[in-house]
């Protein structure tokens, strides 16, 4: 008898395990499949007017977009009657967690994606084909989007997605620092180096260093490109990709943008351990004053002032220009979202789309995520966005489209532009070797595409 | 008849190990085997094409890998020593006659049994250089010239991880040293005792040749374990700054799972190196440390 109950208890862990592997995920086994993720589905209250449907919804930044999100879910149930299962994985994994879902043929209905290129690349590095996402040009929302926002996702006459926001890099600072110190804010780079020079003096540290987190360290860099490189040819990016042109062609002004912030540390305008702080520290030294300011994107202004809503925090342009030229602002609209071509529930999937994109759900977002709206009907009313649109009208202030990153490179280039950074700081690389690399990798993308 | 029904409860229990089979087929043998394929890939985790040896031909280019086949090397040969050499120390102390004795054993071994994911942050908030304990102790003390980025400068950064595994390993190796000490027999130390032979000396001329059974495990362990390092340098630095502290087990996640990593056929040609220093490495050492082990 034991022998028999043995017996059937390991073919039902055998037979256990083979189903757990391989099944494609229900919308209610999605919700459970990993632990890692997050589910909220609304319950209903209300009258339901049409056709219940279920939409799997994947998405990494629930926890920056969590008003919008809940009632988005909410609503779509009360409203339409869709049902909107949400997974929200860790945005350092969302890649991954994407591309398992595309191999194993199980894409979401709704899918939330930072990117597709030209040459499509989903979030950079997946290639997928033309038909996966479905075209939604036609919702009526999309219409009340600024070109820029919509172009820039349309391969061929297909719109994938809407860029929903749109973020500055520049410098996020203390206002009490620079009123105390009688500093006006600088607009050009001597200015700069001035301000600095007066805020070490008075010990306090000028720039706040979040090294740690590779990420951060490329925003120097980057807004130097946009002054160096971009504003006197602004067709660099197409130039780089197709080769038109080569990092080693600009090999001067690169080395200038990668070697500024090694200059700002050489003269101590860097708040000390660097490279072993995080932009929580960072924001923190800014927000009680100990660090004037956090060259970041605005998307880090709330992380400011979080960290002392009593504090005065102001956005500003950072001049790497000289007098008399104009500073330029890097933006940059992405994070849409795109609809799978094969969701059973298309009708579904394009009334919640819809209902994302229009102004109840975006005015909730545009204040989640503290960005600047791309959707010309929605108007923000918090401090941060008066700061930066404030700037962003500036006569002295030329805004870029863009700004430097994975873009500025030819389809198939994998690269980490932070660890390479961070890398040139701790010394383990040289701008040179950085210039040669890129441009190296660059042509052997090229020479593959031939 | 017999033969039949002695098959069927051969087949009956044969049925017990197939859970465990299946297992090791599914999530081991197979993905070793398909590694070795895909590292002549440029497999992206969906699409792949055959490139032949180019994955082989660029690591030994590329500048961040070697880093990290180089601190690799470092970890393995300093932790091995320090780990195995505190580890013998300890077993020695261990062996004294004194009061208390089981629970220091139990405190040297404890910190091998955890989590060394937990073990790496825990470390990781001591050694914050802006709200770390350590450097808040040294400011506390007065000794704020002692301070410094431990995380973040790269020598510091890879002498920590090293402290670390070591500090966390070293009661395991004692462990496996005490185990052969206990197995010497008592006859050698009198007999040596009556030649004269004390301390120092009968720590030299006995003890050591005879634990040698215990250093050749110890050693391969060690040299296996930090050859795979990766726990430790993921939660303490992360491979940073830049890619100055990376393993290769590091380098492998971060070109698989990394914020773009998506070369998948590169980090699987790592791996199949890796495997082979690990193999031949293996070989070579317990065939050395075996012709030096005494039968008694």
């Amino acid at each position: 008898m034991k022998k028999n109950i043995s017996l059937f208890l390991a073919v039902a862990l055998i037979a256990t395990s083979m189903v757990g592997c391989g099944s494609k995920a229900t919308p209610e086994a999605s919700t459970t499949a990993a632990s890692s993720t997050t589910t909220v589905a609304a319950a209903s209250t209300a009258v339901v007017p049409a056709k219940e449907a279920n939409l799997r919804y994947l998405t990494w930044e629930y926890s920056e977009s969590q008003g919008a999100t809940d009632a988005w879910i909410k609503n779509s149930q009360d409203k339409f009657n869709i049902t909107i299962d949400m997974q929200n994985a860790p945005g350092d994994t969302y890649n991954n967690v994407l591309k398992t879902q595309i191999a194993s043929n199980d894409i979401p209905d709704l899918v939330r994606v930072h990117t597709i290129t030209n040459d499509m690349l989903l979030e950079g590095s997946t290639k997928i084909d033309t038909e996966m996402f479905a075209d939604i040009s036609d919702l009526k929302a999309v219409a009340d989007y600024d070109p820029a926002s919509i172009n820039n996702n349309k391969r061929g006459d297909k719109l994938y997605y809407v860029s929903m926001v749109r973020n500055a890099l520049g410098g996020i600072y203390n206002k009490k620092v620079f009123k105390d110190l009688n500093l006006q804010l600088p607009t050009n780079y001597d200015e700069f180096i001035a301000v600095c020079e007066k805020i070490k003096a008075a010990n306090i540290a000028p720039i706040a260093g979040s090294f740690k987190e590779a990420w951060t360290i490329q925003i120097i860099p980057f807004i130097a490109f946009g002054q160096y490189i971009e504003s006197k040819d602004p067709d660099i990016k197409n130039k780089l990709k197709t080769g038109t042109t080569t990092y080693a062609d600009h090999a001067a002004d690169v080395k200038k943008a990668l070697d500024l912030t090694q200059i700002f540390i050489d003269k101590g305008y860097v708040s000390k351990n660097y490279l072993g702080t995080d932009t929580t520290v960072a924001c923190s030294m800014v927000g009680t004053g100990k660090a004037a300011m956090l060259i970041n994107g605005t998307w880090m202004f709330k992380q400011v002032q979080d960290s002392n809503p009593s504090a005065e925090i102001g956005f500003m342009a950072i001049p790497f220009n000289a007098a008399g030229e104009k500073t330029t602002l890097g933006t940059s609209s992405d994070n849409g979202i795109c609809i799978s071509s094969a969701t059973k529930e298309m009708e579904a999937a394009r009334t919640a789309l819809e209902y994302y994109l229009g102004t109840d759900i975006q005015t909730i977002l545009m204040n989640d995520l503290n960005g600047i709206p791309t959707n010309s009907k929605v108007t923000v009313d918090s401090p941060s966005f008066k700061e930066i649109s404030k700037v962003l009208t500036l006569p002295s202030v030329q805004v870029l489209g863009e700004f430097w990153d994975g873009n500025y490179f030819p389809g198939s280039v994998v690269l980490d532009m932070g660890k390479d950074f961070q890398n040139l700081l701790a010394k383990g690389t040289t701008s040179d070797e950085i210039v040669k690399k890129y441009t190296d990798l660059c042509a052997k993308a090229l020479e593959a595409k031939k | 008849m017999k033969s039949i029904n002695k098959k069927i409860t051969e087949i009956k229990w044969f049925s017990f190990l197939i859970p465990s089979l299946a297992f090791y087929l599914i999530f081991f043998v197979l993905p070793a085997i398909s590694s070795v394929f895909f590292a002549f890939t440029d497999w992206d985790g969906i699409n792949y094409k055959f490139i032949g040896l180019a994955n082989f031909v660029e690591m030994f280019h590329d500048e961040s890998i070697l880093t990290s086949f180089g601190n690799t090397i470092i970890y393995a040969i300093s932790i091995t020593f320090f780990q195995n050499f505190f580890g013998i120390v300890l077993a020695v102390f261990c062996m004294k006659k004194l009061r208390g004795l089981t629970f220091i054993r139990t405190v040297f071994f404890m910190p091998a049994i955890f989590s060394a994911l937990l073990i790496g942050y825990t470390w990781g908030f001591i050694l914050e250089p802006n709200i770390g304990a350590l450097n808040t102790i040294l400011s506390v003390l007065h000794l704020e010239f002692l301070q410094t980025s431990w995380l973040s400068d790269p020598f510091w950064a890879r002498f920590m991880i090293i402290f670390v595994t070591v500090w966390q390993f070293m009661g395991y190796s004692m462990v496996i040293f005490v185990a052969g000490l206990k197995a010497i027999p008592n006859e050698l130390y009198e007999s040596a005792n009556i030649d004269g032979a004390h301390g120092w000396k009968e720590f030299i001329y006995i003890t050591f040749p005879l634990i040698a059974p215990s250093f050749t495990i110890n050693i391969i362990l060690s040299t296996i374990g930090t050859l795979k390092l990766f726990e430790q340098v993921y939660a303490m630095t992360g491979g940073g700054p830049g890619y100055m502290t990376e393993s290769v087990a590091i380098t492998i996640n971060r070109l698989g799972f990394g914020g773009t990593g998506t070369r998948w056929g590169y980090g699987a040609s790592m791996s199949v190196v890796m495997f082979l220093a690990i193999m031949f490495l293996t070989v070579f050492v317990v065939n050395k440390l075996r012709k030096r082990e005494v039968d008694f």
